[in-house]
C-alpha cells in the first residue's frame, strides 16, 4: 500500500511540475506596457442610426471619446446574455465619465424596435448617453459590423465572424480600432477595461 | 443454521450466524428482547416475522423511494441534456449568418446591375431576386426562432419540457437547412451571373 501511494504522489508531483515548466502559450495581444497598435488600414465610414431614446446617433456621437461597440440581438438565447453581463461590468467601471460611450448594434431590426431597446436598456438598469442601443436599416448595420471587421489589418485580433462573433471592439477618440475582445471572456473584458484606461491616459497626455 | 437477532427493532435489525448446525426456524433466538426466554416458543418465530415484513417493508420503500429520485434526476438531466442539443445546433447555424449576409452582400450589386440593364424585368433579374427573398426569409426564420424560443424552467415537468425541446430541437434544424439552402442557391445564382 505505502508503495502505491508513494507510486500516485510521485507521479501527481510530476504532473505539476511538468505544467509548471510548460511552455506558456503565446499572447495575440500586445505585453501590458505596450501602447496599443491601431488596426484598421482605413478610415471607418460615417453612420446613422436610432438609440433607445429615439435620438440619432452618428459618428459625431462618438468623435472625441473611447467607445466599444458591439452588436447582439435582444432575443439571443446564448451568447447575448453573457456579453451583455461583460458590457454591464464596463459601464459600471466607467458610468461616470463621459469621456466613454458603449454602442450596441441590434442585427434583428425589425423584432429589435426603439421600444424594445428602451425595455432593454431599462431591464438592464442602464442609460444614455453612456451605453446607446441602436436601431436603422438592416443592411446598414450589417454594413457598419462588416466595416468594423474588414477594417482590421491582416495580424490583428479580429475574431472570424461580424454577426454573431460575441466581440468588443475598442475604439479610441478618433475612431480608430485599438482591440478586440471576447464579449463572453471576463478575463478579455477586464483586459479591455485596462486598455481603455490606457487609451484615457494617453488622451490626457 | 442458528442466527441471533441483535436488535428488535424494525428496519434496524441485523442477523448474525452463531454456529453452523441447521436449527428448525421456531428456535431462532431474539437477542435483548423482552420476550427472548419466554416460555411460549412460538412467539419468537411470530416475531421475527412481523420484523422481517416491516423491515423488508421500509426497504422496498426505501428501494422505491431512491429508484424514483434517480428517475426525476434522470429526466431533469435529460431535459438539461437536450436543451444544450437545442442551443448547440442554434450556435452552429449562427455562426452560417456571416455566410448568409456575405451571400446577401454579393446578390446585391448582381440585382442593382440588372435592373439598371433590363426594361421590363429580365428571368435573370427574378433569379436573383429571388435568391435574396430566399435569404431574407431564412435570416427571418432564425430571428423569428430566438424571439420565440423560451429556455425551459427547472421547475416545469420534465415532459412537457421535453417535448417542447423535441420540438424546438426540430425548428432550429428546419432553419438551419433553410439557411444551408439560401446560401447554396445564393452562390450558385452569383456564380452564374458575375
Amino acid at each position: 500500500m505505502t508503495g502505491i501511494r508513494f507510486l500516485w504522489v510521485a507521479l501527481v508531483a510530476a504532473m505539476v511540475g511538468w505544467s509548471g515548466c510548460a511552455e506558456p502559450q503565446p499572447s495575440t495581444r500586445p505585453p501590458q506596457n505596450e501602447p496599443l497598435k491601431v488596426l484598421n488600414l482605413e478610415p471607418l465610414p460615417e453612420f446613422s442610426f436610432i438609440n433607445q431614446d429615439s435620438t440619432p446617433i452618428t459618428e459625431a456621437t462618438v468623435a472625441g471619446k473611447v467607445h466599444v461597440v458591439d452588436f447582439f440581438f435582444t432575443n439571443c438565447p446564448t451568447i447575448c446574455p453573457r456579453m451583455k453581463a461583460n458590457m454591464l461590468t464596463v459601464y459600471e467601471e466607467f458610468v461616470s465619465d463621459d469621456r466613454v460611450v458603449l454602442l450596441s448594434h441590434a442585427i434583428d431590426t425589425r423584432r429589435d424596435t426603439v421600444p424594445v431597446l428602451k425595455e432593454y436598456s431599462e431591464r438592464l438598469e442602464v442609460s444614455a448617453p453612456r451605453w446607446h442601443f441602436v436601431t436603422g436599416e438592416k443592411d446598414a448595420i450589417l454594413g457598419i459590423a462588416r466595416d468594423y471587421k474588414l477594417a482590421a489589418n491582416e495580424d490583428s485580433t479580429a475574431p472570424g465572424g461580424f454577426a454573431h462573433s460575441g466581440a468588443l471592439i475598442l475604439l479610441d477618440q478618433k475612431r480608430d480600432i485599438r482591440g478586440y475582445y471576447s464579449g463572453v471572456s471576463e478575463e478579455e473584458t477586464a483586459e479591455m477595461i485596462g486598455d481603455m484606461k490606457k487609451l484615457l491616459a494617453e488622451d490626457g497626455e | 443454521m442458528q442466527f441471533l437477532i441483535s436488535k428488535g427493532r424494525c428496519a434496524q435489525f441485523s442477523i448474525v450466524p452463531t454456529h453452523q448446525q441447521a436449527t428448525p426456524c421456531h428456535q431462532l433466538k431474539i437477542e435483548n428482547s423482552p420476550i427472548r426466554n419466554s416460555p411460549d416458543n412460538l412467539y419468537p418465530f411470530r416475531e421475527l416475522s412481523l420484523q422481517y415484513i416491516c423491515g423488508m417493508k421500509a426497504m422496498i420503500i426505501a428501494v422505491a423511494f431512491l429508484m424514483l429520485c434517480t428517475a426525476c434526476a434522470d429526466k431533469g438531466q435529460r431535459v438539461q441534456d437536450l436543451q444544450q442539443v437545442v442551443l448547440d445546433l442554434h450556435d452552429s447555424s449562427m455562426v452560417k449568418m456571416d455566410a448568409l449576409y456575405i451571400t446577401l452582400e454579393g446578390l446585391k450589386p448582381l440585382r442593382d446591375s440588372l435592373e439598371m440593364d433590363s426594361l421590363p424585368p429580365s428571368p435573370e433579374l427574378d433569379e436573383v431576386l429571388e435568391a435574396i427573398t430566399q435569404i431574407r426569409q431564412a435570416d427571418d426564420e432564425m430571428m423569428e426562432w430566438m424571439a420565440n424560443f423560451e429556455p425551459v424552467e427547472k421547475e416545469a415537468p420534465a415532459e412537457e419540457s421535453l417535448a417542447y425541446l423535441e420540438e424546438q430541437k426540430k425548428s432550429i434544424i428546419a432553419v438551419d437547412e433553410a439557411m444551408d439552402a439560401s446560401i447554396e442557391n445564393g452562390n450558385q445564382v452569383i456564380k452564374k451571373y458575375k
